[in-house]
């Protein structure tokens, strides 16, 4: 079973603590997670979120997938820019 | 490599051109003095002229230098602020300057004006240290740089976790840094916690960035100004330019680690003695992460690859060569292609197919080295535009004017020794724009105007040809007192009925001049006509356009080249013309009835454009063929067809002068020799298409007017 989340708050500075919570409170542990963040903004602190949801996922051994739609562009651009190399193959950037 | 052999006299030559570049970043300066870079601009030209006028021991310039660069790094610290005062000085450092780095000793009128400036410099800027050490703002530890001292900083940082909680957004760092120079960024997220225990609003990525800059050590750690102090900052050096150990390759992984702090050195013994790879061997027993030995590989990658391009920019990056020696490889270039062209002819005369093939096969290696040889002696004219810089500043503040000036185009290319000459026609005409054409603010006010006045310099390319404009949007040229003054020096009668355009042309008489007061800048009517003489020695034209308070617009048309010229090789009877390709647009034949003679017009594109026939104005007697040939070409006075027997051939050729006994000859602006040693005429397109065309105009004025 895929647990799907996708957060209502930007995952930005002025929103981090809401949308941390919102997943916080969606997310299960010990299943499989697809994060869609298609509709969100994301900058360094997003994407924080993202790395530790993924070394969280890592961990327990289950699944990881990013949905990220239109943002995929702007999302790898900025793991680019700070030198952050993609998510690791076992977890998917889905569109 | 230079090409100078004297390393005293490279230095000279570098040393003038970073006070080059230290006039125009100290006139930018002053319209931006909060512009952070400018400052670390100028610091940077001076520090390096005096760091390297210690290594040739003169005192004189490093004492100087140093204390005019103490005030820029006082600036770039945040003591003090420029000001007018401080840009006027450092203007009359910098003038000091280029007089003291041709000497070894200053004399004594060099010290007193040395004394001068460093007094004014004290008065200006408060708590000014005495003459004393030239080496306190060199960063501790490290030697002077130099205009070459590329290097490349190891920069570990490590931002304190509320950094983005306190405002400073770390990406706007890193892109800072990226700015300076070749980078290569490498984040670390082995810090992140997992999502149980993360705080949201914490930063946790770190980061290690390799940068390659001439910038110096001062403005890199200028980026991090705004870090708070628990963040974690680590700035060295990994490798210079300088070095004397000229090795390819770099660190083993293992010493990178060591060196960044990532494993100790015991763990690396430990590792070394397993006969697998040390990252391997690390990662397994859990001395470090694996991105950190992926980020040690990567460094090794990154100064391999800095240290290979710098080696193949030793051997074939760029040599200094005297001006002269170029000129002269320009103008051997110039008579090469002229005797190749003179062989193609020969061959073509002979009708000898082996010859002509062999010609045939010549053509591309003289058009490679041709085309090769005006590059290397092509030279952007920003170097030209820039000089003026200071004038107009200088200039617009001795007459209290305001004046924006604005270039553009300053990448277009021009001939050196164009751009050499092109200085003090141009010169002039700045001069008289300020001078004359733009108003005082005062003046400009009332009329409505903004009280900056504007001085454009533009150039761009048109075929074979730069255009060069000097616009200004002052008052304009009164034509009726142009008029009026021209009558009175005898030039016109009262009763003469001059066009605009040959009232315009009188501004190129000796002599004339409508200024009501003659200044020490201009107006004393010495110049337009030297101007004018000058552009046209160089094969250009010039042009004046006007508008009574709107301002007025100088162009200056110059060829590419001087050395080597373009052009059709035609025949009248059984003389030679030769034709600059610049001015044809076309080449068209006609029937003999089917042109005009009478109102002298030919059919052309639907239209009707004026001709002249080459055979009248050179007095060439006997029979036109049936079908003539039409050279339509574009002068700056409009189309007109110039009317020839035949066209011969396309032609390169290098101009020789008529000399001092033919200067004068109508239509005619030099010669050629051709293969079998005869003489073709160089036909003077743009002064014929001047009489032919005015004459044409007078001509429709007085029927319009009967």
């Amino acid at each position: 079973m895929i647990k799907r989340v996708k957060p209502q708050s930007n995952l930005v500075k002025d929103q981090i603590v809401d949308a941390y919570e919102e997943i916080k409170q969606n997310i299960d542990n010990n299943g499989d997670l697809e994060i869609d963040v298609s509709d969100c903004e994301i900058d360094i602190l997003g994407l924080q979120i993202l790395l530790s949801l993924q070394k969280s996922k890592e961990e327990e051994g289950t699944g990881f997938t990013i949905i990220a739609g239109d943002k995929e562009a702007a999302l790898k651009g900025m793991m680019d820019f700070i030198g952050i190399p993609e998510f690791k193959t076992s977890v998917t950037v889905s569109a | 490599m230079s090409g100078t052999s004297d390393p005293l006299e490279t230095y000279r030559e570098e040393a003038g051109e970073l006070l080059q570049n230290l006039e125009e970043t100290l006139i930018q300066l002053e319209e931006t003095p909060q512009d952070q870079d400018l400052v670390n601009e100028a610091f940077r030209s001076l520090h390096t002229i005096k760091g390297s006028g210690n290594m040739f021991d003169l005192k004189h310039i490093v004492d100087f230098t140093h204390q005019v660069e103490t005030v820029f790094a006082r600036v770039r610290d945040g003591d003090i602020s420029i000001t007018t005062d401080i840009i006027r000085i450092a203007l009359l450092a910098k003038d000091y300057l280029n007089k003291a780095i041709d000497v070894t000793e200053a004399d004594q009128e060099l010290k007193d004006e040395a004394d001068a400036i460093l007094d004014a410099l004290h008065k200006a800027v408060p708590d000014m240290p005495a003459t004393g050490s030239s080496q306190e703002s060199s960063p501790a530890g490290e030697p002077e740089e130099t205009a070459d001292s590329e290097r490349t900083y190891r920069i570990i940082l490590e931002p304190a976790p509320n950094t983005v909680k306190n405002g400073l957004n770390p990406l706007l760092l890193l892109q800072e840094l990226k700015d300076l120079g070749t980078h290569l960024v490498m984040g670390y997220r082995d810090c992140v916690p997992p999502f149980e225990e993360i705080d949201p609003q914490h930063l946790y990525l770190n980061w290690e960035i390799l940068l390659t800059t001439d910038a110096g050590r001062q403005a890199v750690e200028d980026v991090f100004m705004f870090l708070s102090e628990d963040s974690r900052l680590e700035i060295n050096v990994i490798d210079e330019s300088t070095a004397e150990d000229d090795q390819i390759d770099y660190k083993r992984v293992g010493e990178i680690l060591v060196e960044r702090g990532d494993v100790q050195r015991n763990e690396i013994e430990q590792a070394l003695n397993q006969k697998a790879y040390i990252g391997e061997v690390l990662v397994k027993q859990g001395y470090v992460e694996k991105e950190r030995v992926e980020t040690a590989l990567k460094e090794q990658e990154y100064i391999r690859k800095i240290r290979e391009n710098r080696k193949q920019g030793e051997t074939a990056g760029s040599i200094r060569v005297k001006t002269e020696k170029l000129n002269r490889l320009v103008n051997l270039v110039g008579e090469f292609v002229s005797m190749h062209s003179r062989l193609m002819q020969l061959a073509d005369k002979k009708a000898d197919p082996e010859f002509k093939s062999f010609g045939e096969q010549m053509e591309g290696l003289v058009r490679d080295i041709r085309d090769l040889s005006m590059e290397i002696h092509m030279v952007p004219v920003d170097t030209l535009f820039n000089s003026f810089k200071r004038m107009v500043r200088d200039l617009s503040d001795s007459l209290e004017k305001k004046v924006r000036f604005q270039t553009s185009g300053g990448d277009t290319e021009l001939d050196k020794n164009m751009i050499d000459r092109l200085k003090d026609p141009m010169l002039h005409l700045i001069r008289n724009s300020i001078d004359h054409g733009i108003e005082d603010p005062q003046d400009r006010e009332e009329k409505g105007k903004d009280p900056n006045g504007e001085l454009n310099l533009s150039a761009y390319y048109s075929g074979a040809n730069v255009v060069l404009k000097v616009q200004d949007d002052g008052g304009g040229i009164n034509l009726e007192g142009v008029r009026s003054k021209a009558i009175k020096q005898g030039l016109l009668n009262e009763t003469d009925q001059p066009t605009r355009r040959e009232l315009l042309d009188l501004i190129f008489q000796p002599g004339f001049s409508t200024s009501k007061t003659a200044t020490d800048v201009s107006g004393r009517g010495v110049g337009m006509d030297v101007v004018k003489r000058n552009i046209e020695n160089l094969n250009g034209v010039i042009n004046i356009e006007t508008e009574e308070e709107k301002g007025t617009e100088i162009t200056i048309k110059m060829p590419l080249t001087l050395a080597i010229v373009e052009g059709l090789l035609c025949r009248l009877a059984g003389e030679y013309y030769f034709v600059n390709i610049a001015y044809i647009d076309e080449c068209v034949s006609i029937e003999r009835k089917d042109r005009d003679e009478r109102q002298k017009l030919l059919p052309y594109r639907g239209g009707l454009i004026p001709y002249l026939e080459l055979r009248d104005v050179f007095s060439v007697t006997g029979e036109s063929e049936e079908y003539e040939q039409v050279l339509v070409c574009t002068t700056e006075r409009g189309q007109i067809g110039l009317l020839v027997d035949t066209i011969v051939d396309k032609y390169q050729t290098v101009i020789k002068n008529l000399g001092k006994l033919y200067e004068g000859l109508k239509g005619i602006s030099g010669a050629i020799m051709l293969g079998d040693g005869t003489l073709a005429l160089m036909v003077d397109v743009e002064a014929l298409a001047k009489e032919a065309i005015e004459k044409r105009e007078n001509k429709l004025g007085n029927t319009v007017q009967n």
